[in-house]
């Protein structure tokens, strides 16, 4: 039987050892600090480091997708085993990591290579990886994997809360005038992701009340359904915690997969953002 | 000495008096206000509303008493300010809509016209509260239609004497005025007007007029009130260009000219003794060709309504620009207060809270200036919520007002915004932000009182939850922590403090510092607000 791959990117926000553990392949983006060499999304720059250098020194950080070489090396590496790949990705609105990715696969003629959009990002895109490796791991066949990611692609929610939208602005991943509203009076904006894209949602002030509005917002939509979930911080362990606590027991779910948010994301999102995945379990 | 009829210079006259008395009287009508605190703007509003009202009326230089009266209307209207202004501005219009048509008016005309403005004026608030001003007018109306005299000073007299009784028993109405030992304060300035109107009368030393009134031009176009008013919004206070030739035998230019006067503007008579050609912009295009046919044969009429060549411009104008999909007007005071607004999503903030009231004709200026046809308007005051009202009703541009009555509920609404929103969510999610918060005001007492059992001193701090008095006292300290064991229920509550000009500030953050330890688990937040009069604004949420 055809060995079937899971191949991502580094701003899925997987903790090592669940990546360890279903052997995904994680192809990093890059951040690049000033005038400084890029440096390697989770390779040559871990999330402490970098926050370190984002909140204490006040570097800002750009980002850029890996190059279609970087994927076809992967890629072709695999392939030459025989394996088949499913390269799942962040959402093509927000980054050209799966352009690289298409491109890559358009050099490795005769490979049975699928890239997808995942329309989602960080935990979002990290559950779906998760759930089709685990899906892979137990012999699931590329079709019935690929119904289940295109399933997940459609119903996984991201929820996040940020402590500015000023990096959001600076990235260009949200319209320059709503970066405008709330800079003052400690507000949060909540913000989502609706179609792959970063949507705001409300304007709440005050981080805890943000928190508690957060565990509302994701009680109603997520309902009374089953769900795998997931809580990303980066990094705010004591509002992780907060939202754990009240967030958690409101829903129908096992234990949520806890994570960090990566230099890629948190170039993007700033410090102290916080958010919440959940997709109905299949 | 009987007077039978009043033209339109007696009711200059009376409006003049009016506007003397309540300016003399304005402070202490003020200062009769429920609760002690320095808002009492209604002498002060009024007198603004009446003073816009008189500018009007006596740029007609007609002695007609209708037009007098449109025009006082108009005045009244574009000037409102206030819940009390908004009221006699709708009692001027109900005047107005009664005289229309008269050139002069009888006893039993005016007592028909105060019967009209008592109407329009109930109709203009939403619930009438009676012991208000609104009782003050019915009671004055009544007065005039139960003292069947013809002489006009009688009725007067009789109106003013209703209307006395009436605003003396406002306290037996209103328990709050009876709480506070005072009478109503609208009411008040209403019996000023009509003491001022009836002073001015008897110094006037009117000589006895006939009782016949000449017949009035009964062809006069029935312009509605709204659309000189919505004219008068956008600069155009005259509506009609009426132009027409006069063909006949030694015609009396220069007399045709100063009759016509009177009517409008942009005025031209030229020609000769055998034919005149004639110009002008008027309400009353009627009444012009009424004049002119009393010379000779009218030929070549036109007659264009300016209002809508004007707003066909203005909307071809208006293709080119961007514009919103709806822009917000927010009232506030203080250069923190202001800031905020706008950094929160306000097209503009006018100036105005307790003390100042922006008029009905400060909303309409600015509405038509902001770039959308869809205006959002935060009053953030109660007693601004009815002139943003009215000007809702007068605008071109489609307004919504959301009935914020403080700055915290105007904040928290516009902290709703949500630009992926259309309007109507927008509006509603606004309305629903109002309930979200709750509003402490910190002021000084405007003098002594005793209000629930609290004797309050001139001068003294008080301290005001949701417009409710709950505490006095000379120190800060005490004052504040007052309000937060009222105010501060379990945890996860976020306190904003808005700290107004004048204030110690660090007074302030030694009060926080102990109120974040005392009420752990909720955040206390101060911010430079800079508003006048309130000490503090205070949000919780």
């Amino acid at each position: 039987m055809n060995k079937i791959r899971i191949v991502t990117d580094s701003t899925a926000d997987l903790p090592k050892e669940l990546i360890d553990k279903h052997r995904i392949v994680v192809v990093p983006l890059k951040v690049i600090f000033n005038d400084e060499e890029p440096l390697l999304d989770g390779v040559d720059i871990e999330t402490e480091q970098f926050y370190r250098r984002q909140v204490e020194k006040k570097e800002y950080s750009r980002t850029s997708q890996p190059a279609p070489a970087e994927f076809y090396n992967v890629f072709s590496g695999i392939t030459a085993s025989g394996a088949s790949i499913i390269s799942i990705h962040l959402s093509s609105a927000l980054s050209g990591t799966c352009q690289s990715a298409w491109i890559a696969r358009e050099m490795l003629p005769g490979s049975d290579i699928d890239v997808i959009d995942s329309k989602s990002a960080s935990m979002g895109l990290g559950l779906i990886v998760l759930e089709a490796a685990r899906a892979a791991d137990n012999g699931k066949t590329k079709k019935e994997i690929l119904d289940l990611i295109g399933k997940m692609i459609s119903e996984t929610k991201l929820y996040f809360v940020v402590d500015t939208l000023e990096y959001l602005a600076r990235g260009g991943r949200i319209g320059k005038a709503q970066a405008l509203l709330g800079t003052i009076l400690s507000i949060k904006p909540l913000l989502h992701l609706n179609d792959g894209m970063v949507e705001p949602l409300e304007k709440v002030r005050g981080k805890s009340r943000a928190i508690e509005r957060l565990a509302q917002l994701v009680e109603e939509k997520a309902g009374r359904q089953r769900v795998i979930c997931s809580i990303v911080h980066g990094v705010d362990q004591s509002g992780m915690e907060q939202l754990y606590k009240r967030l958690i027991p409101r829903l129908k779910c096992g234990e949520p997969v806890l994570s960090t948010l990566g230099a890629v994301i948190g170039t993007h999102v700033g410090p102290r953002a916080l958010g919440v995945t959940w997709v109905p379990e299949s | 000495m009987a007077v039978y009829s009043f033209d339109g210079d007696d009711l200059k006259t009376m409006l003049r008096g009016a506007v003397d008395l309540l300016e003399q009287t304005k402070e202490e009508i003020d200062s009769l206000n429920v609760f002690p605190v320095p808002d009492g703007d209604t002498g002060t509003n009024m007198y603004q509303t009446l003073s816009s009202a008189l500018k009007e009326a006596l740029g007609i230089e007609s002695n007609h008493i209708g037009l007098v009266a449109e025009a006082c209307a108009r005045g009244g209207l574009i000037g409102a300010r206030g819940n009390s202004g908004v009221i006699l501005s709708q009692v001027l219009q109900g005047f107005a809509l009664s005289l229309h048509s008269k050139e002069n008016a009888s006893a039993a005309d005016i007592s028909d016209a105060l019967e009209n403005g008592t109407q329009m004026a109930y109709r203009a608030v939403m619930i009438p509260v009676e012991g208000t001003i609104l009782t003050v007018v019915k009671k004055s109306a009544e007065g005039a239609a139960n003292r069947h005299s013809r002489d006009l000073l009688r009725v007067m007299v009789a109106v003013m004497k209703s209307a006395i009784t009436a605003l003396q028993k406002t306290p037996d109405l209103l328990p709050v005025l009876k709480q506070a030992g005072v009478v109503d304060a609208g009411g008040k300035g209403f019996v000023t007007i009509l003491e001022g109107a009836l002073q001015a009368l008897k110094s006037a030393s009117p000589t006895a007029k006939t009782p016949s009134p000449k017949p009035t031009a009964r062809t006069a176009s029935r312009v509605q009130g709204l659309l000189d008013f919505q004219s008068s919004a956008q600069s155009l206070s005259f509506n009609y260009c009426t132009e027409l030739i006069i063909k006949g035998n030694n015609l009396p230019g220069d007399t045709i000219k100063a009759q016509l006067f009177p009517f409008g503007d942009s005025l031209m008579v030229v020609g000769d003794t055998s034919t005149i050609k004639v110009h002008i912009h008027s309400n009353h295009p009627g009444l012009v060709l009424e004049c002119c046919l009393k010379y000779g044969s009218l030929s070549d009429l036109k007659i264009n309504n300016m209002s809508e060549q004007y707003n066909e411009f203005i909307s071809e104008d208006k293709k080119n620009e961007p514009g919103k999909p709806f822009a917000i007007i927010s009232v506030g005071a203080g250069e923190g207060i202001s800031s905020i607004m706008k950094n929160l999503g306000a097209d503009t903030v006018l100036a105005g809270g307790q003390t100042f009231n922006p008029s009905t004709g400060e909303f309409l200026e600015i509405a038509a200036q902001v770039p959308s046809s869809k205006v959002i308007i935060l009053p953030n005051n109660k007693n601004i919520i009815l002139a943003a009202e009215q000007a809702r009703g007068l605008s071109p541009k489609e307004i919504t007002v959301i009935p914020a009555r403080s700055i915290p509920q105007g904040i928290s609404a516009l902290l709703s915004l949500n630009p992926d929103n259309d309007f109507n969510t927008t509006v509603h999610k606004m309305k629903e932000a109002l309930s979200a918060v709750r509003t402490v005001e910190v002021t000084r007492a405007v003098r002594n009182t005793t209000y629930n059992d609290m004797v309050i001193k001139k001068g003294q701090l008080i301290g005001l939850v949701d417009g409710d008095l709950i505490t006095a006292g000379d120190d800060m300290s005490k004052v504040f922590n007052d309000i937060l064991k009222k105010i501060v229920e379990g945890s996860g509550n976020l306190v904003t403090v808005y700290y107004g000009e004048n204030v110690n500030i660090n007074e302030i953050e030694v009060l926080l510092e102990t109120a974040r330890v005392k009420y752990s688990g909720n955040d206390f937040e101060l911010q430079k607000g800079g508003q006048p009069v309130y000490d503090l604004i205070i949000s919780v949420e």
